[in-house]
């Protein structure tokens, strides 16, 4: 098992240059850069444009070849240097993350449990209740959970429902939640929950489906005829099993709960990566692009992983050598 | 709310108080207003104005109930005999109530919450205001910097809009105006850097704003055009500072106080590079942080210069309540303790917000005004909503020497077939757009083409009004006899990325134009790329790699003087490619011209170019152009300058679409003072935004309160 965790960590090496180098080509690709957004309004004061941009590409090394700013990038990244934003205060890239990575964790997190929460339970009543008016209820809900954007969700939340309730408005001021855990739930709650019942429609149709399988096995018949109360053959001897798909899932959504993030939190103004992500792909800041996309290929591998180890774990038959 | 007008609500709560102080108000007191304004120091001063105040206070209270004795008992006895004098009284009441009220009535504190921007915000790219020009690096500027010069913002007598009246900043007075060509200021010696690290509060220099200067002509890309108008710069020991000019330059004081020119910067932060890293200056605001997608957010500096100048004259005016008290806060403004700037640009979140209070302001857009009405029918109550004029120019422009865009006819044409009020009734909910001239609505120079009476039906025999409005017959039969009778097709570039309703805009410029034969297929670039190419003037290759030469979009931010917009859209010596400057073809390759350009070798090329299309050969513009800069008589030059827009419009250059208005929403606690007398400023068209443009920060901020009862009463 250790062998396989250090094979996987050592993985992580070559997946994370695959990663990043093909972020960086891609960055070389987009129109315009970072140099155009700030020669924005040059135009027109009689000015040579292709003076100042020289100058500036020198400046700032882009007057060499991809592959060597490339390089040198990754260079200052193993020495844990992400490099500068180009854009506002220059912070730098590592001072900007230490503030944005909690708040996407937190409603990645957030998301995560409501997601959970409201998947299992649904899926495995469904399951059980196959056919029954409670299923078809709640597979009709799993569809739409898949089928509504998060963005229009949100917009409805906010501009119909809350009105309409009477509720005040989200705080448009992020608060710490180690200032103010409460003003900073209510900030969370709900993107979180717009987040997690996006995550919820298709983990709640794959928990159906995997525990509609297990409990045809053999195994569960026995259960069953061994006289064991239904709760226990569902909980101990199907769930257990058909989790293990559904946790591949969950792992991989965490990837999906990174990018279902950058919306949530422009909408609701909060300061994660995803709402900075947007601002710095706006603006062509692309230290600060790369160190995003840095964190979330890190999290992506790690979820994998933890998910493989937990495989392990739910089900005793699985042994990596 | 059961009354219809929130003032007038406003007014009967003050009065009914006011019934009770009207003996103190007599007595020449106005102690309440001095117990506000006058917040004296620690020292021997204050405290002596505190027992005074409370001296008053007593006596106030003494009179009041001899007041409200003899009141009740003339009630009873006169009640109806002394009807008429009972109302000559209740005059006199009013007028002396009223200035206890306008003292009253200034509340300093609380921290303003407001979109950075409107419904498409950006953060600033830099917090250098030289190193990008964009309102996204200016507008936060105006917060915290200060110039030499600025903007008179303010009610009475101030017309809104109105870009031509200056007065002293960081100067101690106006300028010195020996010769038409040489402008001396003095450095006021009472203005500190904001008491934060490095400079701790240290006395702005003569040093310092040659430091500016030198930076300023170093960085920013409007040094250019400022060194076509200054020769020299010097500035002296004696806190002098000299412009010479090398002829006669009619906007120069517009030049000094434009927002985007010289913002003053501490020597020591010039000297260590690090402008944007930590933005000090000596304006109303203190910098605190800026985290990007989030806010901006700044305090209150209580060692403005500018407070001891406006509470002098609020103090000498005497209007408003403050005839001979002497004791007022000197650091009365910024009124407000902060500003949080929220970054949020999306209009689903910002209309509820401000909505339920959770916003204080927010600028909108013209086409969801009516969203915000019903969703905070408090603001439409109070008269909340301030209407500027839109002084970003925009339309369709093209490269001018590429066919078809080269002809006149075709670009007439253009123009004949907008319908603009109908793209106004389309685009702008607020009912209150209008129609850009060749110049932008800015005040008092713009000249509405709509009016043909003012504007003209011709110029020297060519159409010139009427090629604003529409006609279809007579835009067919010009693209007809231009040699396109069954219209045009062509790509029309431009960038989504100025909001949805920018893009509702374009979209209706372009159904309008389709009755005359002008057929459009949108090709929008994401705005850094748009930037980069469409916006230089390098048109980029349509889907089918041919370029149409064609594009759509705003041309110029932050205008305050025709001069500002000729130079940079249309003159000769802009640095637009499709203009007909530098000689930077598309493709960057060298200005090798091998067709005639009139004589301007350093005309833009092009393989399919033709000469005299654009405004580069067109000699009658350019001699209009030079020769407004030197008429140094106002009207003259405000005549000269319709004159060419006048000129223009037979030209149709760039074919403007329509200007819909900013709009501006202010919850009901938001007040804001009038900075000469400390009157409220209730008319919403005299407020000060539309005139203090970028630098709204420094010109408008400071005398906005945010009145915590009231807003404590609604939210």
């Amino acid at each position: 098992m250790r062998q396989y965790i250090f094979r996987r960590i050592l993985l992580i090496i070559p997946t994370m240059i695959g990663v990043t180098m093909l972020v960086s080509l891609i960055t070389q690709l987009l129109p315009g850069d970072f140099i155009d957004v700030m020669l924005a309004d040059h135009v027109g004061q009689g000015e040579d444009v292709e003076e100042i941009r020289a100058k500036w590409e020198e400046e700032l090394g882009w007057d060499k070849p991809w592959i060597v700013q490339y390089g040198n990038w990754l260079w200052r990244l193993v020495q844990g240097d992400l490099g500068t934003s180009l854009i506002g205060a220059f912070q730098t890239v590592n001072e900007e993350l230490k503030t944005r990575i909690p708040v996407t964790l937190e409603l990645g997190v957030l998301s995560l449990i409501v997601g959970v929460a409201i998947a299992l339970p649904v899926g495995i009543i469904s399951a059980v209740r196959q056919d029954s008016a409670i299923d078809y209820l709640t597979r009709g809900g799993a569809i739409l959970a898949l089928s509504i954007p998060g963005f229009w969700l949100a917009v409805l939340i906010i501009r119909v429902i809350f009105p309409q309730l009477g509720l005040p408005s989200l705080p448009l001021l992020y608060s710490d939640p180690t200032e103010n855990l409460a003003e900073n739930l209510r900030q969370m709650y709900i993107p979180a929950i717009i987040l997690g019942i996006g995550l919820a429609g298709p983990v709640m149709r794959l928990t159906r489906g995997e525990m509609l399988e297990v409990l045809r096995q053999d195994y569960v018949r026995t259960a069953r005829a061994k006289g064991l109360q239904e709760n226990s053959v569902i909980v101990r001897h199907a769930m257990r099993n058909a989790l293990i798909p559904v946790l591949t899932l969950i792992g991989l959504s965490a990837s999906i709960l990174v990018g279902g993030s950058v919306i949530m939190e422009s909408i609701f103004t909060l300061p994660g990566m995803g709402l900075r992500m947007i601002t710095a792909l706006k603006d062509r800041d692309i230290p600060v692009v790369m160190g995003i996309m840095v964190v979330i290929a890190i999290v992506v591998i790690v979820a994998n992983l933890l998910i493989d180890i937990a495989y392990s774990l739910v089900d005793p038959r699985i042994r990596y050598n | 709310m059961s009354e219809r007008n929130y003032w007038q609500r406003m007014r009967r709560r003050q009065m009914s108080r006011r019934a009770l102080l009207g003996a103190s108000a007599r007595a020449g007191v106005g102690a309440a207003g001095l117990a506000l304004v006058g917040c004296g120091d620690d020292d021997d001063d204050g405290q002596q104005a505190a027992a005074q105040v409370a001296q008053q206070q007593d006596g106030q209270q003494q009179a009041m109930q001899q007041q409200q004795q003899q009141q009740a008992m003339q009630d009873q006895a006169q009640q109806q005999a002394d009807q008429a004098d009972a109302q000559e009284d209740g005059a006199q009441q009013d007028q002396q109530q009223a200035m206890v009220a306008t003292a009253d009535h200034i509340i300093r504190g609380g921290r303003r919450v407001a979109p950075f921007v409107g419904p498409y915000s950006g953060d600033p790219p830099t917090l250098d205001p030289y190193e990008n020009l964009t309102y996204r690096a200016q507008i936060p500027s105006g917060f915290h910097y200060s110039k030499l010069i600025q903007a008179i913002s303010g009610g009475d007598g101030v017309n809104p809009g109105n870009t031509a009246q200056y007065e002293n900043d960081l100067a101690a007075t106006m300028p010195e105006i020996p010769e038409p060509t040489v402008f001396n200021f003095t450095l006021r010696e009472d203005a500190n850097w904001h008491d934060v690290d490095p400079l701790n509060g240290r006395q702005i220099t003569i040093a310092d704003i040659q430091a500016t200067h030198d930076r300023f002509k170093e960085i920013s890309a409007n040094a250019a055009g400022w060194d076509g108008v200054i020769a020299q710069f010097t500035t002296g020991e004696d806190n002098s500072i000299r412009f010479d000019l090398h002829k006669p330059h009619a906007p120069f004081l517009t030049l000094a106080g434009s927002s985007q020119h010289m913002w003053i910067m501490p020597q020591e932060i010039v000297d260590d590079g690090t402008v944007a890293q930590r933005p000090v200056g000596s304006g109303p605001w203190i910098f605190e942080n800026f985290e990007p997608g989030v806010a901006i957010n700044w305090r209150r500096n209580p060692d403005w210069h500018r407070s001891r100048d406006y509470v002098n004259a609020m103090v000498e005016s005497g209007a408003g309540g403050y005839n001979g008290i002497s004791n007022v806060d000197p650091q009365l403004f910024p009124l407000m303790d902060g500003i949080t700037a929220t970054m949020n640009g999306d209009v689903n979140v910002l209309i509820p917000a401000l909505g339920d209070g959770s916003l204080d302001y927010s600028q909108l857009s013209p086409a969801i005004f009516k969203q915000a009405q019903d969703a905070a029918p408090d603001i439409e109550d109070t008269a909340g909503y301030v209407f500027t004029l839109n002084t970003v120019p925009g339309g369709f422009y093209f490269n001018y020497s590429i066919p078809p865009w080269n002809d006149v006819r075709v670009r007439l044409a253009l123009s004949m077939s907008m319908d603009r009020d109908g793209i106004l009734a389309a685009t702008d909910d607020t009912g209150r757009g209008g129609w850009h001239s060749p110049l932008s609505q800015i005040a008092p120079y713009w000249l509405d083409p709509k009016d043909l009476d003012a504007f003209g039906e011709t110029f020297e025999g060519d159409d010139s009004g009427l090629t604003f409005h529409r006609d279809i017959a007579k835009a067919r039969a010009l693209l007809d006899a231009a040699g396109f009778p069954e219209g045009i097709q062509a790509t029309l570039h431009g960038t989504a990325d100025y909001g949805a309703t920018v893009v509702n805009l374009y979209e209706a410029c372009a159904s309008s134009a389709s009755e005359a034969g002008f057929q459009f297929e949108f090709f929008f670039k994401e705005y850094a790329a748009y930037i980069a190419s469409i916006f230089r003037g390098n048109f980029p290759d349509d889907w089918d790699g041919e370029s149409s030469h064609l594009a759509i979009g705003p041309l110029y931010g932050g205008a305050t003087d025709p001069e500002d917009i000729w130079a940079a859209v249309y003159a000769r010596t802009s640095g637009r490619h499709n203009w007909g400057s530098g000689g930077r073809t598309p493709d960057g390759l060298a200005s090798v011209l091998e067709i005639d350009t009139g004589g301007h070798a350093e005309a833009w090329s092009h393989p399919n170019a033709v000469s005299g299309g654009g405004p580069e050969t067109d000699e009658r513009l350019h001699d209009m152009f030079t020769k407004q800069k030197e008429l140094l008589d106002f009207d003259e030059r405000l005549e000269y300058t319709r004159d060419i827009q006048r000129y223009m419009s037979t030209k149709q250059y760039m074919v403007p679409y329509v200007a819909a208005p900013g709009v501006y929403a202010f919850n009901p606690w938001m007040q804001q003072l009038e900075p000469r007398d400390g009157t409220l400023i209730e008319n919403a068209d005299q407020r000060m935004w539309p005139k203090a443009n970028y630098a709204w920060g420094a010109e408008a901020e400071p005398f906005f309160m945010l009145n915590q009862s009231i807003k404590d009463d609604y939210v």
